[in-house]
């Protein structure tokens, strides 16, 4: 049986993480919304319900601390509640602030972590916000008993005229109830109706004579006490036990209305959604993959019996379910931007904070759906993107006004789904790229030849120069951006995801960076290609051409380095043949060129021109053999240390074929090639 | 080429628990593998070359759908490769990294070691070659040894020569 409780514990514990989780994702975002004074009337009261659902999980559950500072929390928003316009700017920031503490909090309790949640001196802060709050308060002192109380949890108990017992006993504040989430728990799920108010203080009755603590009453001022058979005085002398405390007859409990329920609202969205581990959808996105492979066995099979004309449509039907079936399959894996595009926003705005920029961030398409491992992969570079817009685009609002634009900057962050690619776009209406700055800087480090002359750039050409490593055209160096090892990363964290980013820009009006991205990592079109009689897969995005290798001219600029000149431009050539042949056994290099000759180039050679960071590289192997979609799958943990090869896939007759990553392709050339110098080179300090 | 058999120490580690064991042949000796790592056996299938990695590395291959390594047990215990029978296997064996095949020359069966069959593995100094040798089972008058083939697929025993020697110059600089 004490298995079985602790299993419910842990349940428990995990809904209790998971809601809590959402709720803190959606305070971010009504917190954010704060900003506009139109909507802050309505989004307060929203927090303010989930901080109490927060507050009151959190107690029913045992984590008091955690309760306790969702408590503070409710506390100062119930004064904002009541006086949006107390709402600043570091108010919100406070409130930011408390959301990361009660997300590091629920890691915390997630993953069983026994160090203790600090957040001492964020409570400090909080209750000097609310003391201050409190002051700025015009209204009149209120009467005790009319005081609203913040929340609902501390009970006011408040003795009918006839039983003359004016106690307020505060549940929450007095740390002799605080370790008792049992009453909490009670008051919580009970004091909803009139007609539970009995029960519950029966019920509070026995809890609190489990554990009888003598409560000595709060003085109260003799005059605002009506006049009684029983004198004040003495009442205050007397401790009063619990338990006579509740037996006063009748009780009246006065508690708060609570706010509407807003778990009601969450469980009509519940029963449109379910949640499911990413393993399970991984494990049936693997049986699918499974599935798909003896399909195409299959289908290879059935063409032998042409003739069976019934055993065709069976096929052919069960070609088409399968493909539906794997499609949506792979929905499942969606999810939406919205959390990422959220995060992005809070940062853009503590940015703009530090940066004392007036600026706008909008938002739209957050619902675009994107393979859920994609949007952990694209979160720093979009915020890189951010930041920038931030810090180089968006003027100060000094400097706008004389520009006579509007004082405020607008950064606008955009999803949309176009054809089977997501596009996200930054846009914003800043100073625009700095053309000449950029020429010239470029100069400066060596990028372009001293006498380059603008004109003779394209647009492209000098975007193109912000991608280069190391590049920045700020002259400070702020912790925000100008380190210059930002644009590069960016590009090639966007490559690995196999999109492309482009930028646009009008000096003055502003730039955008448009970053399009496939749907779904896990499939993608490929040229599917012969090496040395094994079968290898080149990513469709990255190929620019293909040429007879018959009818080109290549240039052998020292011992194995070779270039190809394509149409007046010299591009490296790596034979693919000898590449993947290096580090290889004999017997294996047997294997994959069953016999010598094969090494030597052939006329009829094809030459695959590809294109990756704005780099072409042209791939010399024997063979095309077609168009395929291939879904990808790892080498296994082992094998990532492999170069030039991004993963493997398996073919329609089960073959498996490994898929090439031409970025890495090169870096292994270029490796090879400085090998090959430092052994010349200390081979010749030998003789 | 060193065979691991033909060697004999004092003491060395005994690692090996009494259980079940999954015998194989490779090169005219028979081994065995605790029967909990093995996932299944399968018959040679086509395996797929993976450039730019070590010599015992054969290659990967599909498992139902799923792509996974297969080494050469024969080259990564230094036997001559042989060509491959009816009787050559793939042991599908779940690593610490995911699964991985081995190639083995044949399957003998399942054997079931007592405490008194198992002997600690030879030492000849401090040879790290042996390192992945569990412990040494006789079984009347054949001695099966007993291998950690888990250990054989760890991330470092399966770095290329030039991988090796990189990483070998980052360490010395």
């Amino acid at each position: 049986m004490q298995f079985e409780d602790e299993k419910i514990i842990e349940q428990l514990k995990k809904d209790f993480v998971d809601e809590v989780s959402s709720y803190l994702e959606q305070c971010e975002e009504s917190y954010l919304k704060l900003e506009q004074p139109e909507l802050r009337v309505e989004e307060i009261s929203k927090i303010f319900r989930y901080a109490h659902s927060i507050k009151g999980s959190g107690a029913a559950l045992g984590f008091t601390d955690f309760a306790h500072f969702a408590h503070l929390v409710e506390d100062c928003l119930a004064i904002l509640r009541d006086q949006p316009n107390l709402i600043q700017t570091e108010t919100i920031s406070l409130l930011l602030k408390t959301t990361d503490a009660l997300k590091v909090g629920i890691e915390k309790i997630r993953q069983d972590d026994q160090e203790p949640w600090i957040v001492e001196d964020l409570k400090q802060e909080l209750v000097q916000l609310i003391h201050k709050m409190e002051g700025k308060e015009a209204a009149p002192p209120a009467p005790i008993l009319a005081t609203p109380a913040p929340a609902p949890t501390p009970v006011t108990i408040v003795s009918a005229p006839a039983a003359p017992l004016d106690l307020e006993i505060d549940f929450i504040n007095d740390p002799r109830f605080a370790p008792n989430p049992a009453i909490e728990k009670l008051i919580m799920n009970k004091a909803e109706t009139p007609a539970n108010w009995k029960n519950l203080a029966v019920e509070t009755q026995k809890h609190l004579s489990e554990a009888p603590i003598p409560l000595p009453p709060k003085p109260i001022p003799q005059a605002s006490l009506p006049q009684t058979s029983v004198p004040a005085p003495a009442l205050a002398a007397t401790p009063v036990t619990p338990s006579q405390l509740v037996k006063s007859p009748p009780p009246k409990l006065e508690v708060v209305p609570n706010a509407p329920d807003p778990t009601a609202n969450s469980q009509k969205e519940a029963s449109s959604s379910v949640k499911i581990e990413i393993d399970r959808i991984d494990g049936i996105l693997n049986i699918v993959g499974e599935l798909v492979v003896i399909k195409s066995q299959l289908m290879n099979q059935s063409t032998r019996y042409q003739g069976d004309l019934e055993l065709q449509s069976v096929v052919s039907l069960m070609d088409k379910t399968i493909r539906d079936l794997q499609d949506k399959t792979l929905t499942m894996r969606m999810t939406p931007l919205k959390s990422l595009f959220l995060k992005l926003q809070r940062t853009v705005r503590e940015l703009a904070i530090k940066l004392n920029k007036l600026v706008e961030f909008k938002v739209s398409g957050e619902d675009t759906e994107i393979d859920r491992n994609m949007v952990e992969l694209l979160g720093d570079p979009l915020l890189h993107i951010c930041r920038n817009a931030l810090d180089h685009g968006i003027e100060l609002s000094s400097v706008r006004k004389a520009k006579g634009k509007s004082e405020r900057g607008t950064i606008y962050l955009s999803a949309r789904q176009m054809g089977g690619r997501v596009v996200i776009e930054v846009r914003d209406d800043g100073g625009g790229l700095n053309t000449e700055r950029i020429v010239e800087k470029a100069k400066k480090i060596g990028l372009l030849p001293q006498s380059q002359l603008i004109g003779s750039l394209t647009a492209k050409e000098i975007h193109n120069i912000l991608f280069a490593p190391g590049f920045s055209t700020a002259d400070i160096i702020t912790d925000v951006s100008g380190r210059g090892v930002g644009m590069d990363v960016v590009r090639a964290n966007i490559e690995k995801l196999r999109g492309t980013i482009e930028i646009e820009s009008e000096k003055g009006t502003g730039t955008a960076m448009t970053i399009s991205l496939p749907l779904t990592t896990s499939i993608t079109d490929g040229m599917l290609v012969e090496v040395g009689h094994s079968p290898f897969i080149i990513p469709m995005n990255t190929i620019h051409e293909l040429v007879n290798a018959g009818k080109m001219s290549t240039i052998e600029l020292h011992v194995g380095q070779k270039v190809l000149n394509h149409r007046g431009k010299f591009l490296p050539i790596l034979d693919l043949r000898e590449l993947l042949a290096r580090e290889l056994t004999s017997e294996q290099q047997e294997k994959m060129n069953s016999t010598k000759e094969k090494l030597v180039q052939r006329e009829d050679d094809v030459v695959v021109i590809v294109e990756t960071s704005n780099r072409f590289i042209a791939l010399r192997l024997e063979k095309i053999l077609g168009q395929v979609q291939v879904v990808l799958k790892s080498l296994g943990g082992s094998f990532n240390t492999s170069r030039g090869i991004s993963g493997a896939t398996i073919l329609g007759d089960g073959k498996v074929a490994l898929v090439l990553d031409p970025i890495g392709l090169s870096e292994f050339a270029a490796d090879i090639e400085v090998q090959q110098r430092s052994l010349k080179r200390s081979l010749g300090h030998a003789a | 080429m060193k065979n691991p058999t033909i060697s004999s120490g004092p003491q060395g580690r005994l690692d090996a628990k009494p259980g079940q064991y999954l015998t194989f042949m490779l090169h005219n000796q028979e081994y065995g593998v605790p029967i909990g790592t093995v996932r299944e056996i399968n018959r040679v299938v086509e395996i797929t070359l993976v450039p730019q990695t070590p010599f015992f590395v054969a290659g990967v291959m599909n498992l139902r759908g799923r792509v996974i390594p297969v080494i050469d047990l024969r080259l990564k215990f230094g036997f001559e490769a042989t060509p491959y029978t009816r009787h050559t296997c793939i042991v599908v064996i779940e690593g610490i990294q995911g699964e991985f095949g081995a190639i083995v020359d044949a399957v003998t069966g399942v054997v079931n070691f007592t405490t008194h069959q198992l002997e600690p593995a030879p030492t000849i100094g401090a040879d790290a070659h042996l390192g992945f040798i569990m412990g040494m089972a006789k079984i009347d008058k054949n001695v099966v040894i007993v291998v950690n083939i888990i250990e054989i697929f760890s991330k470092e025993q399966l770095l290329t020569e030039t991988e090796k020697k990189i990483t070998q110059q980052k360490a010395a600089a």
